[in-house]
């Protein structure tokens, strides 16, 4: 990142290449839409770059990002598109499923995805990078600017909602 | 240790000298306590409680169900193999963006006496512009027949010879 602070722009492709990744999947978690992610990632790579004087190792570098990709989810406005098939997500595990299976999959991908969004965004956020990116309270009260108790009382309400929205799959499940 | 937020208020199994903790103190932890975010000590009572406690455990399983569909249904994504070049295009136009800007507005910012100079000029144009426009159209005014006839500069003329005005004239001036 200091290389990327002098302007060094190769410096800077090595720096995308390693957290693109990570990046626009805890977007696409926290937004449902894959087109969306990767502009909000690019977004965010922007900012970095933009930003690059202005960045001081005093915290690690994944904190400094993953604190504008938060900001950019937090303020994300969803475009009033219908959602394509192509974003509702078929379970990687089946092999060449029935028509019902698919259906039934992507029913209950839907379902999941709708209690995911039922979250406010800062506990939404907050269980995407606990769960998602094995982020520590600690880790993610840096990066969303909040107290580790916050952070926990945002994953704690988080968990009792999708337990709650998700009972009936867990049933189903059994 | 920032533990201490986590269970503040609820390590009163430790503090109170109790030795098993109470299902509500249970369920208010098992959050964190499934996230391993929990001093040592809170977490070998909970784990005792669990074994003791089917309520509990049931509580615990059905968070980790939730979660575990979660992570089944979300894919992992990947990134669209133009997406370097499409994040260099954008850094590229928004430098040469940039470099226009500074180029034609940034010595503003470094010569603040030079700022203040054209200021006054561009004021000076404007005001000189402004009050040349309103010169020009009083001579326009004062050009037209009727204006003229208006303010009845026939009176400043001298009286005809032999009028009434001409002999007094010649009177009041006699002996000056």
């Amino acid at each position: 990142m200091m290389s990327v602070a002098q302007g060094d722009i190769a410096a800077f492709e090595q720096l995308v290449n390693k957290y693109k990744r990570p990046v626009i999947n805890v977007i696409y978690r926290f937004i449902g839409r894959q087109g969306d992610a990767e502009d909000l990632a690019q977004e965010a790579f922007l900012r970095v770059y933009e930003a690059r004087n202005r960045y001081r190792p005093i915290a690690k570098f994944s904190t400094w990002l993953y604190k504008i990709v938060t900001n950019l989810c937090l303020n994300y406005k969803r475009r009033p598109e219908p959602l394509s098939l192509d974003e509702i997500s078929v379970n990687p595990s089946s092999n060449s499923p029935t028509p019902e299976v698919l259906l039934e999959s992507e029913e209950r991908n839907a379902m999941i995805r709708a209690a995911i969004d039922s979250l406010p965004r800062n506990q939404r956020m907050a269980i995407i990078l606990q769960r998602f990116e094995d982020a520590s309270y600690k880790e993610i009260a840096n990066t969303m600017g909040i107290s580790v108790s916050a952070v926990e009382s945002l994953i704690y309400r988080a968990k009792q909602t999708l337990k709650e929205e998700l009972g009936p799959l867990r049933a189903h499940k059994k | 240790m920032e533990n201490k937020n986590v269970v503040r208020g609820f390590s009163l199994a430790i503090k109170g000298g109790r030795s098993k903790m109470r299902c509500k103190e249970v369920r208010r932890l098992l959050s964190a306590f499934i996230d391993g975010e929990l001093p040592p000590e809170v977490m070998t009572k909970i784990e005792e409680h669990l074994k003791d406690c089917a309520s509990c455990m049931q509580e615990k399983e059905s968070i980790l169900a939730s979660l575990n569909l979660l992570n089944e249904s979300i894919p992992v994504i990947e990134p669209s193999p133009y997406f370097w070049t499409k994040l260099k295009q954008q850094i590229l136009q928004r430098e040469e963006k940039k470099r226009l800007t500074t180029r034609i507005f940034g010595w503003l910012t470094y010569k603040p006496a030079t700022a203040a100079a054209l200021a006054a000029i561009v004021v000076g144009l404007f005001l000189g512009n402004f009050l040349g426009k309103a010169l020009y159209y009083g001579q326009e005014i004062t050009k037209d027949p009727a204006y003229a006839e208006a303010l009845n500069l026939e009176a400043l003329d001298d009286f005809p010879s032999g009028s009434i005005g001409e002999a007094y004239l010649e009177l009041i001036t006699q002996g000056r």
